[in-house]
């Protein structure tokens, strides 16, 4: 299922590699969501030769999270794949997808990276360094997946699940994947990236203005997210915003409500040195000014969403993150196999590491990602700073072996 | 007084070192389990060292390390698996010049390192006999290569160019790699954006003064822990810090985005150093990620004589400026301005005023001298090279 909106030249190019699938072309459709499209997107779908079953639905301009509803809503599977208009598929990506869906509860995030740099622009380098390590983590067995690792441009699912997590937040313009990540997650899906399953992200976006537009339209979107799932409020920036209230604070929230146009002036005006300590060579400058920018448009759309200083301060302070669960015991004198498959049955919101009977630390309670797996065990347990405690108690232990010897 | 060199492993330490004699302290490596946690200097005392006075020395040595390899050894026993890296085959390349005798000791050490379809190449640059070539020879499963045109990077350049496999680790013909060095080395490539890997070198011997002074004040040892250099946290100009081409791995394919060595710099031409970091500097540039690696261990015999110690810092200092000039000249890199100010007043000028004051641990008045006067001679020198 492909979104698009005035791209009809990735959309070809997309649809193309599409037909060039390993997968048995009369075993899937595509279905292409025109949203709100002015140029020729609609004659090219209407002209396109596919050799699979290609279908469209027009819409006006929604945006994506209603596009993907709208073509879920018209798809004539079991299994769906959504891609953006602007990935290159190799080969095998729908194959990929399909051959990991062992299980109803799957969700798979194949990888999408950007073309390798043939430039040396600072923003584009960044970008894909960016991409790559976010790709990279996820590899790791032991990597615990969460809402922001639902990256819409090319994952899967099956309708079952799609529909009991309620599709995509039809009123969100952006992070409306983030937020179906979290409804995922809550629903246990799990999570499971594919490098296989690639394409390349040959994304358009050569402006530095856009990427300013996209932090603003994050911020807005992230008041949304925190207003629909308030235990992930301090996962998310705009908690930065909460008391203590420092000068600087302060400073910043009174010329965000009151001075909004001043402010995006003078924002605007220090976006033109960028382009300035690039040509210079003066790299920490252009990544200061950048981050600087960044968090200024970010919290612009933080201000604009949420219209008074009050309303921002009521939604900070509903901010709760979820109480502890039940957790599942680990006890670290006894072999680990077997407690390994318990949790992998269970499959906890948190773990008690003891050993011998006492008690070492609790670790996994995060908001936000998925539920513990066994391959996780080692992450937690020296992320959570219990190594120390566990040393004494070993020591403790081979010397009253050697009391009782 | 010369300083004995020692390997020990905490997991299997005798309880005295004898045949020390002639030395009054001894530079350790401190491993645990093969792996190389630390290094200390440990007092010689009537040729011998006991362990249970030195045992402290050592344990601070490996410091954070004894707790982070307890965990991985509590882990495998419990039943965790640990992690799997997969490993392409590398070849190991060794660019040499009339240095017949150091090959020999470096072929002898590549001999140890376990078999994991690794190839060793040998690029004999511009040689003057045919020692070199005999001497692969005897090595059957050797390449032999000669590269006519002088100059290290054209060596380092025709390496890449022969080489069989993806992945390619460098060794200066006067350094011995440690058995564990190409295992430590090659997983990193397994990431996307690991572009080279570095990794940790240390003295062979300190029987010299001047081998002594070099590994005071010009060692090759980065430290004990991992470090990644990526372009958006490090400054592609200040790479000295990142490693040395005498202990490298790259991934050949980034000749496509980042280019070959450039040939106007490093041995063999009037810029005498700083090939390797010149290279660095566009692979940063690139996007691409560096990561020195402590475990990808080496050991190299620095210069023996006091003359040869001062032509190799102002080969130093020849090659830094060189490889600045380049990024200026080439790429516009306005900041070498900057950087070369900061260096002289805050480390340069310092150390000749510690050394005239007589400090004690001054850097010799001489050394800081043929380091600036290096320097000073890198520009032209570049220039001079190119013009070549």
């Amino acid at each position: 299922m492909v979104p698009t909106h005035n791209r009809s030249r990735s959309l070809k190019r997309l649809l193309n590699g599409l037909a060039r699938q390993s997968f048995p072309l009369s075993a899937f459709e595509v279905i292409v969501v025109a949203d709100g499209c002015t140029d020729d997107t609609l004659q090219m779908l209407q002209n396109y030769r596919s050799p699979y079953e290609l279908l469209w639905v027009e819409q006006p301009a929604q945006g994506a999270a209603v596009a993907r509803n709208a073509g879920a809503a018209k798809a004539g599977s079991e299994l769906f794949i959504f891609l953006d208009d602007d990935i290159d598929p190799s080969p095998d990506l729908v194959q990929s997808h399909v051959l990991l869906h062992s299980r109803p509860n799957k969700v798979v995030v194949g990888y999408l990276p950007l073309p390798h740099p043939q430039t040396e622009a600072l923003y584009y380098i960044n970008l894909w360094n960016w991409w790559e390590q976010k790709y990279q983590l996820m590899r790791n067995a032991g990597y615990r997946f969460g809402y922001t690792d639902l990256l819409s441009g090319n994952f899967s699912v099956q309708r079952s699940l799609f529909e009991s997590a309620g599709r995509f937040d039809a009123t969100l313009r952006c992070r409306e994947d983030y937020e179906l990540g979290v409804r995922l997650i809550k629903a246990g899906a799990d999570f499971e990236v594919s490098m296989n399953a690639w394409g390349y992200h040959r994304d358009e976006v050569t402006k530095s203005n856009r990427f300013f537009q996209r932090k603003l339209h994050e911020g807005k979107a992230d008041v949304k997210l925190a207003r629909l799932h308030p235990e992930l409020m301090l996962n998310l920036p705009l908690a930065q915003l909460r008391g203590p209230f420092t000068r600087k604070k302060k400073g910043l929230l009174f010329l965000l409500y009151k001075f909004p146009a001043g402010c995006d002036t003078v924002a605007k005006t220090a976006s033109f040195f960028l382009p300035l300590f690039e040509k210079l060579r003066m790299r920490k400058a252009w990544y200061s000014g950048r981050t600087l920018l960044y968090r200024y448009w970010y919290f612009k759309g933080v201000a604009s969403e949420t219209k008074t200083e009050k309303v921002l301060r009521d939604l900070l302070a509903a901010g709760r993150p979820r109480a502890g669960d039940d957790f599942v015991d680990i006890d670290l004198s006894r072999t680990l196999t077997e407690q390994q498959r318990r949790i992998d049955k269970l499959r906890p919101a948190q773990l008690r590491f003891t050993y011998a009977g006492r008690v070492l630390g609790y670790a996994g309670n995060v908001n936000g990602v998925e539920n513990i797996r066994s391959a996780q065990l080692k992450d937690l347990f020296s992320s959570a700073g219990l190594t120390a405690a566990l040393q004494v108690e070993t020591l403790t232990a081979d010397t009253d072996t050697h009391k009782t010897n | 007084m010369p300083t004995a060199v020692l390997d020990l492993d905490l997991k299997g330490l005798p309880t005295e070192i004898k045949g020390l004699h002639g030395y009054n302290k001894a530079f350790t490596l401190c491993r645990i389990g093969q792996k190389p946690v630390g290094s200390t200097v440990l007092p010689v005392v009537n040729g011998a060292i006991r362990m249970e006075e030195v045992y402290d020395d050592l344990l601070n040595a490996a410091g954070l390390h004894l707790q982070t390899t307890w965990l991985e050894e509590f882990c495998e026993k419990a039943g965790l698996p640990a992690d799997n890296r997969s490993c392409s085959p590398v070849t190991i390349a060794i660019c040499t010049r009339n240095r017949t005798a150091d090959l020999k000791d470096c072929l002898a050490a590549l001999q140890q390192l376990p078999n994991d379809g690794q190839e060793i190449l040998v690029v004999d640059n511009c040689p003057s006999s045919n020692d070199t070539r005999n001497l692969v020879a005897g090595y059957p499963g050797v390449r032999y290569v000669c590269e006519p045109k002088k100059g290290l990077n054209n060596a380092r350049n025709r390496a890449l160019a022969e080489a069989t496999h993806g992945i390619v680790a460098f060794t200066d013909d006067d350094a011995r790699p440690d058995p564990g060095w190409l295992r430590a080395l090659s997983p990193h490539f397994d990431h996307p954006l690991v572009a080279a890997v570095t990794g940790l070198t240390l003295p062979a011997e300190l029987e010299t003064e001047a081998q002594e002074k070099f590994e005071t004040f010009s060692s090759f040892s980065r430290g004990f822990q991992r470090k990644i250099y990526d372009t958006d946290s490090q400054n592609p100009l200040q790479v000295g810090g990142i490693g040395a081409g005498a202990n490298m791995a790259l991934r050949k394919s980034v000749l496509q985005t980042a280019g070959p060595f450039d040939a106007a710099l490093d041995a063999g031409t009037p810029t005498k150093s700083g090939g390797d970091h010149e290279y660095f500097f566009r692979l940063l540039k690139k996007g691409h990620r560096i990561v020195y690696e402590p475990e990808a261990l080496s050991w190299h015999r620095h210069r023996r004589t006091d003359k040869e110690l001062q032509a190799t810092l102002k080969g130093y200092g020849t090659g830094v400026y060189a490889f600045w000039t380049k990024a200026l000249l080439v790429d516009k890199e306005f900041s070498v301005f900057h950087l070369s100010y900061r260096w002289f007043i805050h480390e340069q000028l310092p150390n000749l005023i510690k050394a005239v004051l007589q400090r004690p641990n001054a850097i010799p008045f001489k050394l800081v001298l043929y380091e600036i006067a290096g320097c000073a001679m890198g520009p032209w020198a570049y220039l001079r090279s190119r013009r070549r």
